[in-house]
């Protein structure tokens, strides 16, 4: 009687030993004998999470879900109780990352609670943590078709600005041009010394605008290549990372880089826009520029005709009739033919046909010819103080033509041989005089008729 | 073997399905009532449970130690043979357990039974019993019913233990795998859904093997002969019992835990 008591007390209490240690050990691997801090956190898709599903912070098990609050509607989410080991609250705090992963390929899903940032406070009991939906691959697709769309329209809105400043930019160049062509003699006075024409392109008002136009332009041209070098960046990140790990992360990414691009582009456009739009009397930035040349031609024609008057005053007039001479650009014809002009200044001449220096043209144009400019060579070479005084070139036309024809070809060939010269010899402008004396030399130079040209080196008289 | 018609038959079975109804009714209902025949009920602990025990640590051990040797195998295709120690435990705890130990136990104890009572019944000592004022039910089938599922119970928490503990000795010595790494995922794997749902089963298998035992026994007929059929009988049926309750019961753990 009492053998078979003791059996089946050994029996049981053995029995309820193995269950008592099986218990515990299985609460014990599920943290149910420690102390759980309760925490929430909402999802659209629970994505096969259930009550009693695993709890991980930072990969180590930390409890369990504890309930699945289903919502009322669509609009609204999952709300998910976690019940999570308490020793593992340090880790979790208020911007932590909770997201669905699974064990391995095929494995459970369970709950990732990531680690949050140190300056963050600790999650509060009860407090709701911010959550990342379960990856989608159909959503992905999806999202990157749409950011296609979205790029290929920006795209489109970028070519649709640079052909819009092209056409500005075109624009603006053809009233440049028309403007310098339109006032190339008063450029050529301004780089030849003629300091006031200088001094009036220096105003104040005219360079802060020109520069400020330049300015806007630069900044602009830095934030659209700035912008376009964190595409190329984003585009290669997208290309070397994991698809399937950060995509939503690229796709945030290369969107926020859009809507720069189009925020840059749109900034192009104002600045450009700015800088070529009507100033407050309605006049744009080619037409202002236009004016203000204009306004340096008048100037410097003004202080031509004043400068003209100087010579002729009373405290200059001793000056110019020592030199012999006014001005070489202008030198009267009929005054310098009977020698009025150059007075009793030395002249040196070198005669050289038209046949040896030009070649005509079938437009009726003449230029140098390789042989006349060896002659110019040649006979600029024997001129001695070729530097120290002035050179008058006399240029002479055939006589057959009209009168008006002869004298325009004279003229003609003077300004030719004369650019020529202080090109080839680095000559001073105002060392270098023209005049066109139609086919009748000077009286005193010993010839009646010429067709051709004459190099005049004038000199002190010894 | 009579053939009989199926009107017969029908009826044969409805009356035994009812019959069966009624001693097991009857077998709980005299559980709250005295008198209490403790006696009896150690002495059937005694037989049904320790001298149970050595066939159903065997088996436990063995099938323990074949599950670990198979799974092993298919697990090492997928370089997992170090999850032998769940698969082991799973199927222990939820299913193996439970069902080898109440096969096990209702070889051995449910024929025991039937082949007792069958005996007492031809004869004649249940009726002699009665005659004396004593209600057979309470003193032959309600001990033996409440001592073999609380005996199985305990039967089986031993039969996962050492099959478990024979899946360690297979994973260690054969499979070369870490002792202490095989046993942490052993109950790593296991959470109290699985553990309710292999206790739960027992407590049925228990009163399946007992009940059916018993009935066969108290309503055997035909000599000694009869006493052999009955046998028979009460270990096929409790055998198949447990095999359908079995899935019953999972299927209805699974819709309650989810696993």
């Amino acid at each position: 009687m009492n053998v078979r008591n003791v059996g089946v007390g050994i029996l049981v209490t053995v029995a309820i030993a193995l269950f008592g240690a099986g218990l515990f050990l299985i609460g014990n691997q599920h943290k149910a004998f420690r102390r759980h801090l309760d925490l929430y956190t909402e999802l659209a898709n629970v994505d096969g999470i259930a009550k009693g599903s695993k709890i991980r912070v930072d990969g180590m098990d930390a409890g369990q879900v504890q309930d699945v609050l289903i919502p009322s509607s669509p609009a609204h989410k999952f709300r998910l109780k976690l019940n999570v080991d308490d020793r593992l609250h340090g880790l979790v705090r208020s911007d932590s990352i909770v997201s669905v992963e699974t064990e391995g390929l095929v494995g459970d899903k369970f709950l990732l609670i990531r680690n949050g940032s140190e300056r963050s406070p600790e999650a509060a009991p009860e407090s709701t943590l911010p959550s990342k939906e379960p990856f989608e691959i159909g959503k992905m697709l999806e999202q990157a078709n749409g950011l296609l769309t979205q790029v290929g329209g920006t795209i489109q809105h970028v070519n649709g600005t640079i052909t819009d400043v092209q056409g500005r930019l075109d624009g603006a160049l053809n009233a440049v041009t028309t403007t310098v062509n339109n006032t190339n003699g008063v450029v050529t006075d301004i780089r030849h010394g003629k300091g006031t024409a200088g001094l009036l392109l220096e105003d104040p008002k005219t360079a802060a605008d020109v520069q400020q136009i330049v300015d806007n332009t630069r900044d602009a041209t830095g934030s659209l290549n700035a912008t376009v070098k964190q595409v190329n960046g984003i585009v290669g990140d997208v290309q070397q990372r994991q698809l399937v790990a950060k995509v939503d992360d690229t796709l945030n990414s290369t969107k926020s880089a859009t809507a720069q691009l189009d925020q840059a582009s749109q900034q192009v456009n104002k600045t450009l826009g700015s800088a070529f739009a009507p100033d407050q009397y309605g006049q744009d930035a080619g037409t202002n520029l236009q004016q203000s040349l204009t306004s340096v031609k008048e100037a410097t024609g003004n202080l031509a005709d004043d400068t003209e008057a100087l010579k002729h005053e009373f405290f200059f007039k001793g000056f110019f009739k020592k030199r012999g001479y006014d001005n070489l650009d202008h030198l009267p014809v009929e005054p310098y033919r009977s020698g009025k002009v150059l007075g009793k200044l030395a002249q040196d001449r070198q005669w050289i046909g038209a046949s040896a220096l030009f070649e005509l043209h079938p437009d009726g144009t003449e230029t140098l010819s390789a042989a006349g400019r060896q002659q110019l060579d040649e006979a600029a070479s024997r001129i001695n103080g070729l530097y120290d005084s002035p050179l008058i070139v006399e240029g002479y036309g055939d006589s057959t033509g009209s009168p008006g024809a002869t004298l325009v070809r004279s003229r003609q060939r003077a300004v030719v041989v004369r650019g020529y010269l202080q090109t080839r010899f680095q000559l001073a402008s105002k060392d270098t005089g023209i005049i066109g004396l139609s086919a009748t030399p000077p009286g005193a130079a010993g010839r009646s008729n010429w067709d051709g040209i004459c190099l005049v080196h004038l000199s002190s008289p010894k | 073997m009579p053939f009989v018609s199926p009107e017969v038959f029908a009826k044969q079975v409805v009356a035994s399905i009812q019959g069966y109804a009624i001693l097991s009714g009857r077998a709980v209902g005299n559980l709250f009532t005295r008198p209490r025949y403790w006696s009896d009920i150690y002495t059937q602990m005694d037989s049904i449970g320790v001298g149970s025990m050595p066939i159903v640590v065997l088996t436990g051990f063995f099938t323990g130690c074949v599950l670990a040797l198979q799974s092993a195998t298919s697990l090492e295709q997928f370089g997992a043979v170090g999850m032998t120690g769940n698969l082991v435990a799973l199927s222990m705890v939820k299913e193996l357990g439970p069902v080898l130990t109440g096969l096990m136990v209702s070889g051995r104890n449910a024929s025991g039974m039937a082949s007792e009572l069958g005996s007492m019944k031809v004869t004649e000592q249940i009726d002699a019993m009665r005659a004396l004022g004593t209600d057979p039910l309470r003193k032959l089938v309600t001990p033996r019913i409440s001592a073999t599922v609380f005996m199985l119970f305990f039967l089986t928490i031993l039969s996962d233990a050492v099959g478990i503990a024979g899946g360690a000795l297979v994973s260690v010595f054969l499979l070369g795998l870490n002792a202490s790494a095989y046993f942490h995922n052993s109950y790593r794997s296991l959470v109290y859904a699985d553990v309710v749902q292999g206790i739960t089963k027992p407590l049925f298998f228990g009163f399946i093997i007992a009940s059916v035992g018993c009935f066969y026994g108290m309503n055997t007929k035909g000599g000694t002969q009869g006493v052999g059929k009955a046998t028979t009988q009460a270990v096929v049926v409790s055998s198949v019992f447990i095999i359908v309750i079995d899935f019953l019961i999972s299927r209805t753990m699974i819709g309650i835990f989810g696993r």
